[in-house]
Order: C-alpha cells, then structure tokens, then sequence
C-alpha cells in the first residue's frame, strides 16, 4: 500500500514537473531606450496590461540581459521618433533569431491622432509584427470612461498581449 | 520590337524593386530625459505641502495659538515653492502651450495657483483675504494632486 501511494506521489509530481517544464514563460521583455515621459508612461501602462492578463514585464534598457530561453518574447519600443525605425532597435531586430517573437511598438512623436495601426510582419517593419500609435499619453479620467488616446492605448497594448498569447 | 520590350521589361523590374517598402532605419532620436530623483522629489513634496497646507487650516490661531498656525503656514509656503521649483525641474519640455490643454498642462496650472496662493496668503495677503487665500491654495493644489493619480 506504502508502496502504492509512493508510487503515486512520485508519478504526480513528475507530472506537474513535465508540465511546468512545458509551460512557456510568462515573462515579456520589453527593449526601449531613454527614461523619456513616453517610455515612462507606456512601461507602467503596459506593466498593469501585463498583469491582467497574466504576464510580467521586464522592462531593460540592455538588450545582452534579454535571454531567450527565459522569456515569451521581446516587446520593441520604438519612441521619440515620428516615422521609422530606431538604429539599435533595428540592431537587436537584425540579432534575433526567432522574429516571431518580436513585437515592434512605435509610438509616434508629435502625433496625438488616436488611431491603432497594426503592420503585419514585412520588409518594411525588419520582418517582425508590428503596431503603430501617437505618443501622446492621457489617464483614465476621473470616472474611468476614459479619453480616446486612453483607449487607444489599451487597444495597441492588447493587440500586442493577444499577439505574445498566439505563440506557441 | 523585341528589344524594346525587355528594355521596358528591365526598367519596370527596376522602378517595381525601388518603390518597393524597405524599413526606414533612422538613428536613436535626442530624447528629454526624465529624472527619476527629481520627478519622485517633486511628488513627495507635493503630498507633504498638501498635507502641510490642511494641518494650517485646521490648526488655526484659535484652536492651537498664533505661533503653531504662523509655523505651519510658513512650512507650507516653503515646501509649496520647494514642490514648484522641482516640478519645473523635472518636468520642463514636458508642459507648455504646445501641449493644449492636455492633463500635465492642467496639473501645473493648477500646481502652481496653489502653490502661489499658499505662498501669498502668509506673506502679503492682507488680513481680510489671508484665510479666504489659503483655503484657495489650498483646494487648487488638492485638486492638483488628485488630477494627476486621475489622469
């Protein structure tokens, strides 16, 4: 019978070790450059996204502390910019192996049009998905209906976390 | 004839490859950069004048005597300039008229009437005005702090 249990016991714990060993990370890194307003805002904006929907962001300014094997996949945050693509992200882009575990971000300077794009993988976004939106940041407002930039920011950053959730 | 059609096929190849979309890589922009230390400063004393400002109004000269309420509207006043000078500080190119009316614009107008009309209200405010001026200070930077935990 002690046998029997220990057996049991044994076999239920290989097989919550087998499936933890299988389960992906839940961790998304999130590459920017620069402690700007923007970068400040969307770190803590994506931060609480994250949270609910069960993710943890590691925001890093270094792309060598960024290891593959332990995160789900690499958030790009492409700011200060009005159109293109900053060098050092393009650098890190151009590094990476699996782009299907790249999400671009760009929110753009000067713009405050609360409009989402989402640019599927292309020449013209290094290969990588991504979305695109104006940079401009408002809160939720005092009775949480929330500001059409609000909203717009919720919708690229659930864009993104629906995108990090379809990977296998 | 058939010359001229690879001539046209070739130079079709090459206006289809050159307008084709390339990324557009550009180099790292010159952010502002936020401080931390100073953005974190100007927050504490925020809350610390706020709280300065309505321990004033409570304590006023007749329920705790002249020299408490003169002691803490002077502490309010002080920390009120302290808490402006490091909110321009730390957010300067943040505001402005650029920005319209956007949340932070609002923040700072309303910050800095506050912050004012603490600081006026011990020192020049005549004395029929002097609590009127205060409790307006006092409300506009209370405003102040909750807009921004809002918005």
């Amino acid at each position: 019978m002690k046998t029997r249990i220990f057996m049991g016991l044994m076999f239920a714990w290989a097989a919550i070790g087998g499936l933890q060993a299988e389960s992906p990370s839940k961790t998304v890194a999130v590459l920017y450059y620069g402690n700007t307003p923007v970068n400040s805002d969307t770190l803590h904006f994506l931060d609480a996204q994250a949270r609910a929907a069960g993710y943890q962001i590691f925001p890093t300014q270094d792309p060598r502390q960024i290891q593959p094997e332990k995160i789900r996949a690499v958030v790009l945050l492409n700011t200060g910019l009005d159109a293109g693509i900053d060098r050092r992200l393009a650098g890190f882009i151009g590094t990476w192996e699996d782009k299907q575990r790249l999400v671009l971000v760009s929110l753009k300077k000067g713009s405050a049009a609360p409009k989402v794009e989402v640019l599927p993988a292309s020449v013209e976004t290094l290969g990588v998905d991504a979305v695109a939106a104006a940079s401009r940041w408002d809160g939720r407002g005092l009775f949480g209906g929330g500001s059409d930039l609000f909203k717009m920011h919720l919708e690229w950053s659930k864009q993104v976390l629906a995108y990090v959730g379809r990977l296998p | 004839m058939l010359r001229s059609h690879v001539l046209i096929s070739i130079l079709g190849s090459f206006l289809v490859l050159g307008g084709a979309a390339r990324a557009q890589v550009v180099d790292p922009p010159d952010n502002f950069q936020r401080d931390p230390v100073l953005s974190s400063v100007h927050i504490g004393l925020g809350w610390a004048t706020l709280a300065s400002a309505m321990a004033t109004g409570i304590l006023d000269p007749h329920r705790a005597g002249l020299a408490t309420h003169e002691t803490l509207g002077w502490t309010t006043a002080a920390l009120a300039a302290a808490t402006m000078v490091f909110g321009i500080a730390a957010h300067w190119g943040e505001v402005g008229p650029g920005f319209g009316w956007d949340a932070n614009n609002i923040h700072s107008l309303l910050g800095a009437a506050g912050g004012t009309l603490m600081m006026v209200a011990p020192l020049v405010a005549p004395p029929e005005l002097h609590k009127a001026l205060g409790e307006l200070g006092t409300l506009a930077m209370g405003i102040a702090v909750v807009w921004k935990i809002v918005y």
